[in-house]
């Protein structure tokens, strides 16, 4: 719901020597901050004073120099040095306004105070339509606050600390959540920092150390050639740098799953960003790269290597049929298809079946096998 | 219930081409009396001509004598049917031609044993489900060994193919292999026991107190059971390639095959166990009620390779080696004796001749006609249907009409082949 | 399901295994008279007119009536495949592919339509397409019938480097479900002979399936010569190129690999343009096949390398390029690149490999990255997923704007 204020409303009410001067735009009604060139009030300029501040206070959106300020206030209470205005004002309300635009200061200011009453959260309601009328009655409220006549404002104001007073407990409650769901975010990004961080750090380390590893390892051959003895004794320390650095890369990999995609920077893939996992997901068991599938035989056990015949060693012997080892075909994945098939179906009675049906399913079939293969070390299967 | 087991029950040979003995029988029967009825009507509708009308005798009550040509009916009465073949006659017929596929495959081609297997096993399956009557089984018969070769992974040349039958064009083949296909219900994956076989051996090998020459020579008659007799049989029918193949084992040497049952069944379940697997098991004391889902693995190994149904495999073996020992290997002299083929199959043949279905009997024709039909009909299939504008119902082109309905329905309730919805 | 030339009932019916044939609730009489059993009438026949059918052509008609066929979503030379549904339930989508009879191969059907027909029926898995059913049409050809995979290939997800976007857990995923794949072709005896990403189809629920068992064929058995000329030449192993006509299970981990290699980098990893340059390549990017790795490969029929001799790529070097999946991501890519097929890893041993179990764990196959771009198949198969009527409601919130936050002190 936009609205401008209403032109003109305030501008009656004050003539303000300072929208003559500074302010350009005529459609607010309160000037922008002279923050450029000169103060309103001692009409000091810039050029005089290079680090001028300006300070506003909130009972009338004034600004002034700081040296008004202190000049004005310092000693109590006085009366806005601006003309027309004739409000009490006091040191200590004085503050540096964000925006340039007083207006949209002062109407921020408002919803400030308004959003201290009135600060339930979309949760709290059970219907949308709930949640948007209600946003809709603070709305109301607040236009009437910021751009509503005198009257209406004080109305308001009653209505507000009414409000503040029936429901003090909801409101403090409502403060408390927000407090620490701030305080949450604020953790988690400074964890986020900290972690980026620390394995930028890890990640130079572990490449220091492994230069390090490779001058020491190929030192190492080289005295070890010098000597006389075989190569293969030194990789095993190269073996535990790369454990190390596995580890690292993994704790990498870890990290930045968790992360929202901001600081990954493991290879040259783009990371997604997380799905916000507010869904909890069924608690799921370890991966199994077999989907649950893996029959294993139950009548008999292929230990590759076991078995041979004549007709095959003809094969892996005759230089004639060489090619089947170098093309890599696999003589022991055909010994145990014939002892597959010599097997299957050994239990299958097509008569019986074929009329009555048999009684389990795959499934249970599955499980019965699995608990089997579980058994069927222990049992001579042979 | 084995791993082994339930795999093979994943394949088609199982799902589709597996049936009991009496299923069996009643399929074909079917398939005989549709194609009886069918020939019948188209027989009826047109009428030979009048030369061959003469040659035509009535029906008698018990079609299975053969009759012989009697000039007795001097009116050639254009109503009269031709003696048809009954189940059995074709049963002979198909055996004859399954016999004379394999010969073929041996001295004039030389394939291996899984493609001549695999051939014959299409031929056998084909005219399970479709009458000798209604497709020419010489055709059939090279078209099974061509498609055997093809399903097997060799794809040969047609011409070269038919050139080694002596025939010219290849056509007649192309026709029929589709037509096998859709009878084979395009499942081309026929399981064979022969490296079953291989793989036996190699496990009693392992044994390591068994004489290496008694395995081999055990292995050289088992295999030669395998290449005849299962296939002249019905084995493939009613059992595994794993049972058939312990069968042909048992053949050749009994004492092998009892050992490897031996050596698999072995387990006892212990006592306290009580079984409440599937199969009662007597080793074990009276089973308990099955309580909970999770079976102890006691009876899980007494369901797989328990005592009981290492019995009722010894049981399936025997039997398996029954039906095998009917058409071992030493019967290929008899189905090629002349006087055989004279007395025996001569007259079925001629039979045929007379009873064949007259749409079908050329499969080049009916290949043609179909396709003609399929254009005439819907145009060419590739279109969209929304192109040509035709509603969703009519996928391939207009449907037959009312006619097809009205027949859909009836063959649905009374003639079934394949023994209603599944 | 009625008279089916093919049974394939889903994985946890009791049914599956009772037979086809088990009720029968015809019983036809077997009288040995000629007259037929059964009256039913058919289109009367005149010369010219159509045969009328069998009862398994009727079979077949019955079959082919239980889908719908739809639009055409693709052609190729070897075959068009359309949209189709099943007549009873439109939601159940498939795809039917209808295998054109060959210009260039008169003898008969098509090898590729014959092995696809034999392997699709035998290997049933999730990550292996399903045949759902076959039949043929009226001129002759051969329809079948395969679930419906919407969601593209894997192919399009790689090269779509701007819109689509995955990690490490993805690629885990993925891989998971190829190498589930190949290790039950490979247990059931089959050689798939042709994976690449293109062949790797992505289901509505996110799960891939290996597709196109056109160039499949059961293993050898010892003494028989196979074809070298097969897999896709980028994905296609050193002994394949080197012409050995008695290989393995391993030329389909090789292709594995290149896969795996593709997933990482989002480009082809060997591009060759020929033969040739496909062993330069290797010889290059992963070393050059001599006799000390691999014993025997000179004598090889088409045995060539390039004379710079490489030395066999270490794992550091692999690091540097595919360090994203981890050590052991590494690892497991070079036991799948291994020159010798014989020291190549198994299916089985992809499927034992460590990697599976380090960080991260795979996606969930929901949660996968899909296609990006709302294709006109997707938004059909999500708008039938829809009931009617009902608008979906879920995320309006998101599109109202967030509320500002003034509770902050400065």
């Amino acid at each position: 719901m936009s609205r401008k204020p209403a032109a003109g409303t305030l501008r009656a009410s004050a003539a303000l020597p300072g929208s003559a001067v500074g302010g350009t735009s005529s459609s607010s009604a309160l000037p922008t901050l002279s923050s450029d060139d000169m103060c309103p009030v001692c009409k000091t300029i810039r050029y005089l004073n290079k680090d001028m501040e300006f300070l506003i206070n909130p009972e009338c959106y004034h600004s002034m120099c700081v040296a008004c300020v202190n000049r004005l206030f310092n000693e109590g209470p006085n009366q806005c040095p601006y003309a027309g205005c004739h409000k009490t004002l006091r040191r200590k309300g004085f503050r540096s306004a964000f925006f340039g635009d007083l207006s949209v200061e002062r109407e921020v200011d408002l919803r400030r105070r308004v959003a201290l009453v009135f600060n339930q959260v979309e949760d709290d309601f059970e219907t949308l339509e709930a949640y948007n009328d209600y946003l809709q009655q603070v709305e109301d409220l607040t236009f009437d606050l910021v751009n509503g006549s005198e009257s209406k404002r004080r109305e308001v104001e009653a209505t507000l600390q009414q409000y503040e007073a029936e429901h003090k407990a909801d409101i403090e409650r409502n403060r408390k959540a927000g407090r620490e769901a701030d305080e949450q975010s604020r953790r988690r990004l400074a964890a986020e920092r900290d972690a980026a961080r620390q394995r930028r750090l890890d990640a130079m380390r572990e490449a220091e150390e492994e230069k390090l590893e490779r001058v020491r390892n190929r030192e190492a051959e080289i005295d070890s050639l010098a000597k006389g003895q075989p190569i293969g004794t030194q990789f095993k320390r190269r073996g535990q740098a790369n454990r190390a650095l596995e580890a690292a890369v993994n704790a990498t990999a870890t990290a930045t799953a968790g992360l929202s995609g901001s600081l990954a920077d493991v290879g040259k893939l783009s990371i997604r960003g997380l799905k916000e996992k507010k869904k909890a997901p069924a608690p799921e068991g370890p991966y199994d790269p077999f989907g649950g599938m893996d029959f294993a035989t139950s009548r008999f056990k292929f230990v590759p290597g076991t078995l041979s015949h004549p007709s095959i060693e003809r094969y892996k012997t005759d230089p004639q049929h060489i090619q089947h080892i170098t093309g890599g075909y696999g003589f022991e994945e055909y010994t145990a298809r014939a002892l597959f098939e010599a097997f299957a179906g050994l239990g299958v009675f097509i008569e019986d079946e074929k009329e009555v049906g048999i009684g389990l399913s795959a499934a249970e079939v599955a499980s019965m096998s699995a608990g089997i293969a579980a058994v069927g070390d222990r049992m001579d299967l042979d | 219930m084995a791993t082994e087991d339930a795999r093979y029950r994943e394949t088609s040979q199982y799902r589709l081409w597996s049936f009991s003995p009496s299923k069996l029988a009643a399929m074909r029967e079917t398939t005989n009396a549709a194609a009886r009825a069918s020939i019948s009507e188209r027989l009826l509708a047109n009428p030979p001509p009048p030369s061959a009308a003469a040659a035509i005798s009535a029906p008698t009550s018990s079609a299975n004598t053969p009759d012989p040509e009697n000039g007795g009916n001097s009116t050639p009465n254009p109503n009269a049917l031709p003696e048809f073949l009954t189940p059995a006659d074709e049963l002979h017929l198909v055996s004859f031609y399954t016999s004379e596929l394999l010969r073929a495959a041996t001295e004039v081609f030389n394939f291996p044993d899984h493609i001549k297997t695999t051939a014959a096993i299409f031929f056998k399956r084909f005219y399970v489900t479709n009458s000798i009557m209604t497709y020419p089984p010489t055709e059939m018969m090279i078209v099974a060994l061509f498609f055997g070769c093809k399903a097997e992974g060799m794809f040969m040349d047609v011409r070269e193919f038919v050139q080694r039958f002596g025939k010219k064009n290849n056509e007649e083949i192309l026709a029929g292999e589709f037509l096998l296909c859709q009878g084979l219900r395009f499942s081309l994956d026929v399981k064979h026991p022969f490296r079953a076989l291989r793989g036996a051996i190699m496990k009693l090998a392992s044994f390591d107190d068994i004489d290496r020459k008694r395995l081999d020579d055990a292995e050289q008659r088992a295999r030669e059971i395998l290449r005849f007799a299962p296939i002249m049989t019905d084995a493939y029918f009613h059992y595994t390639p794993s049972q058939i193949m312990m069968a042909a084992l048992s053949l050749a040497d009994r004492g092998l095959a009892e050992r490897l049952i031996q050596d698999t069944f072995h387990f006892v379940a212990p006592p306290e166990t009580g079984s409440g697997a599937d199969t009662p098991d007597p080793n074990a004391p009276v089973p308990a009620a099955p309580s909970a889902a999770k079976q102890k693995p006691g009876e899980d190994k007494a369901a797989i390779i328990g005592s009981h149904l290492r019995d009722k495999v010894l049981g399936a073996i025997e039997a398996c080696r029954d039906i095998l020992s009917k058409e071992l290997p030493e019967r290929r002299d008899h189905w090629t004796n002349k006087s055989f083929i004279k007395t025996q199959i001569s007259p079925l043949r001629k039979k045929l001749t007379k009873c064949r279905d007259p749409d079908r009997w050329n499969l080049v024709e009916l290949q043609r006609a179909r396709r003609e039909q399929a254009i005439k009909k819907g145009g060419s299939e590739d279109g969209d249907p929304e192109d040509r504008g035709l509603a969703d119902g009519a996928v391939f082109g207009e449907p037959l009409g009312q006619p097809l309905k009205k027949r859909k329905v009836e063959v649905k309730k009374e003639e079934d082949p394949f023994g209603g919805a599944l | 399901m009625a008279l089916s030339p093919l049974v394939m009932p889903s994985s946890a019916d009791p049914s599956r295994t009772a037979s086809p044939l088990k009720r029968q609730t015809s019983t036809v009489p077997s009288s040995s008279n000629g007259t037929p059993a059964f009256t039913a009438s058919r289109v009367t026949i005149q010369s010219g007119q159509p045969p009328t059918l069998d009862p398994i052509e009727q079979m077949n008609e019955d079959e082919k009536r239980k889908y719908v066929k739809g639009k055409k979503l693709g052609e190729g030379t070897y075959a068009n495949v359309y949209l189709g549904h099943s007549r009873s339930d439109p939601n159940v989508l498939v795809a039917i592919k209808k295998i054109k009879v060959q210009q260039q191969y008169n003898d008969g059907m098509a090898p590729d339509a014959i092995r696809e027909l034999k392997y699709l029926q035998e290997l049933r898995h999730p990550n292996i397409i399903s045949l759902l059913s076959v039949f043929s049409s009226k001129d002759q050809n051969l329809n079948l019938v395969l679930e419906y995979l919407p969601l593209g290939d894997l192919e399009m997800l790689i090269r779509d480097v701007d819109r689509v976007r995955y990690g490490t857990a993805d690629i885990k995923a993925w891989m998971g479900m190829l190498a589930r794949a190949v290790w039950w072709c490979h247990d059931n005896f089959v050689l798939h002979r042709d994976i690449k990403p293109n062949n790797l189809l992505i289901a509505a629920d996110g799960e891939v399936k290996l597709a196109d068992f056109g160039l499949a064929r059961g293993f050898a058995d010892p003494g028989y010569r196979m074809t070298a000329n097969v897999i896709t030449r980028w994905y296609r192993p050193p002994e394949l190129l080197f012409g050995a006509r008695h290989y393995g299970g391993a030329v389909d981990i090789w292709s594995v690999g290149m896969v795996f290699a593709e997933l990482i980098i989002r480009s082809p990893y060997l591009p060759g343009n020929t033969e040739v340059e496909q062993i330069a390549l290797i010889s290059k990017q992963i070393g050059t096949p001599t006799e000390d790795v691999w014993p025997g490969v000179t004598s090889l029929p088409q045995y060539t390398v390039p004379s710079e001799v490489t030395p066999v790529w270490g794992k550091e070097a692999y690091m540097q390029r595919f360090g994203a999946v981890g050590p052991e991501g590494v690892d497991f890519l070079i036991k799948t690149l291994a020159l010798n097929p014989k020291k190549r890893i198994t299916a089985r041993g992809m499927l034992e490999h460590r990697w599976w179990h380090t960080d991260p764990k795979p996606t969930r196959k929901e949660d996968l990255p899909r296609k990006a771009g709302s294709d006109g198949e997707e938004k059909m198969g999500a708008d039938l997923k829809r009931r009617n009527g009902v608008i979906e409601e879920e995320n309006r919130g998101g599109k109202v704007a967030r509320k500002l936050d003034f509770g902050q002190a400065r």
